[in-house]
């Protein structure tokens, strides 16, 4: 074998490993990507949980009170953006409004809170009279900011807080019973590290 | 003529690194700039807002989306920025509550290094591919021509040897 050819024996060998390497490496990459085109595109984990909730102050739909939710420490909150535009409301509102949810609204460990997200009072209360009111309060996020602050993607979307005033848990899009007691379940056995700012 | 294709490539490697890098941002002042009353405020709410991903749109930043929650975010940069917080400080209000996909161009840290790697490293891998073409190839075409030589010299060291044996034939001439 003359050395020209031992020459290029040897850098064959020595491309070998490298070779061998970027292809693992390139494999490795499309499979994590694969992986994430295979997602549920709706699950965006939010910064959120295990965050003290902000302690929103917001005025009640339908009358001049005000809703604060560090009145509810102590309890589970299920809080429930909607808005009477959003079509997928209309899809969790038997939901919302069924029995299953009235007994648990009854509960004293357990506070419901609709947030009407940019709305306009009438439609509002127009879409309620029409498709039935909730066994609970709604408070009003006129400008959106409130859903802002909890980094809400779109409508609907609900928050699980626990009895800290810390948000356990986050579902986007329409609920469905099995969803919503999973979720206060989950919401009433957490425990955090953080407390609710005061 | 190896060189010149190495050459070539990494030319071409660094000028598709630049372009993304430095042309992108580039086209976008090119764009906006025909904002001629744009006011100092209304200068730095872009620069914020054009930093951040439309929540609804995805695809489009805030300062490019015109749906009601990039509206919505446009004021809320604005109040921020003259109540006197810093391009940083607003970043970091809706990356902590949005997350990391809030940010148009998501920090090069914990597994988004790959978003960052992954285009570099593609092309790497193609530069690797093609330098081993032509590095066997310039080997094969070494060991051909030195076949080739090596037949011409045997041929050519016959015909020129000193000591070699007189043709028959020209003794017979």
């Amino acid at each position: 074998m003359s050395d020209v050819e031992m020459e290029t024996t040897a850098a064959r060998k020595h491309v070998a490993w490298w070779q061998f390497g970027l292809i693992g490496l390139m494999i490795m990459m499309f499979v994590m990507f694969a992986a994430g085109l295979g997602r549920d595109s709706k699950f965006l984990p939010s910064p959120l949980i295990g965050k003290p909730a902000f302690n929103f102050d917001i005025p009640k739909l339908g009358s001049g009170e005000r809703i604060r939710l560090r009145d509810y420490r102590g309890k589970v909150v299920v809080m429930n953006f909607w808005a009477s535009w959003c079509v997928s409301c209309r899809d969790e509102h038997p939901v919302l409004t069924g029995d299953e949810v009235k007994k648990m609204a009854a509960l004293p460990n357990v506070q419901f809170l609709g947030i009407n997200h940019k709305d306009t009072a009438a439609n509002a209360t127009g879409f309620l009279q029409k498709m039935g009111t909730f066994p609970y309060p709604s408070g009003v996020d006129g400008d959106g900011r409130l859903a802002l602050e909890f980094g809400v993607y779109g409508m609907p979307e609900t928050f699980f807080i626990n009895q800290e005033g810390v948000i356990a848990a986050k579902h986007i899009g329409a609920l469905n019973l099995d969803i919503l007691m999973e979720k206060i379940k989950v919401a009433a056995q957490y425990k955090a590290k953080g407390k609710s700012d005061e | 003529m190896n060189k010149r294709w190495l050459f070539f490539l990494i030319f071409m490697l660094l000028f598709a690194a630049l372009t993304s890098r430095v042309a992108a941002p580039l086209l976008a002042e090119t764009k906006v700039g025909a904002i001629k009353s744009e006011t100092a405020l209304e200068k730095r709410v872009r620069v914020v807002a054009s930093k951040l991903r439309c929540p609804v749109c995805q695809g489009e930043s805030v300062y490019d989306s015109h749906a009601d929650v990039a509206v919505e975010m446009k004021k809320l940069i604005a109040e921020r920025l003259t109540k006197g917080e810093s391009e940083a400080d607003i970043l970091g209000y809706f990356q902590a509550r949005y997350g990391n996909f809030i940010l148009m161009e998501p920090p090069a840290q914990g597994v988004h290094w790959v978003i960052w790697v992954f285009p570099a490293f593609l092309g790497l891998v193609g530069f690797l591919f093609v330098y081993q073409f032509i590095t066997q190839t310039r080997d094969q075409s070494k060991l051909a021509q030195q076949t080739i030589d090596g037949e011409t010299i045997d041929e050519s060291g016959a015909e020129s040897d000193p000591n070699a044996a007189p043709d028959v034939r020209e003794l017979s001439l």
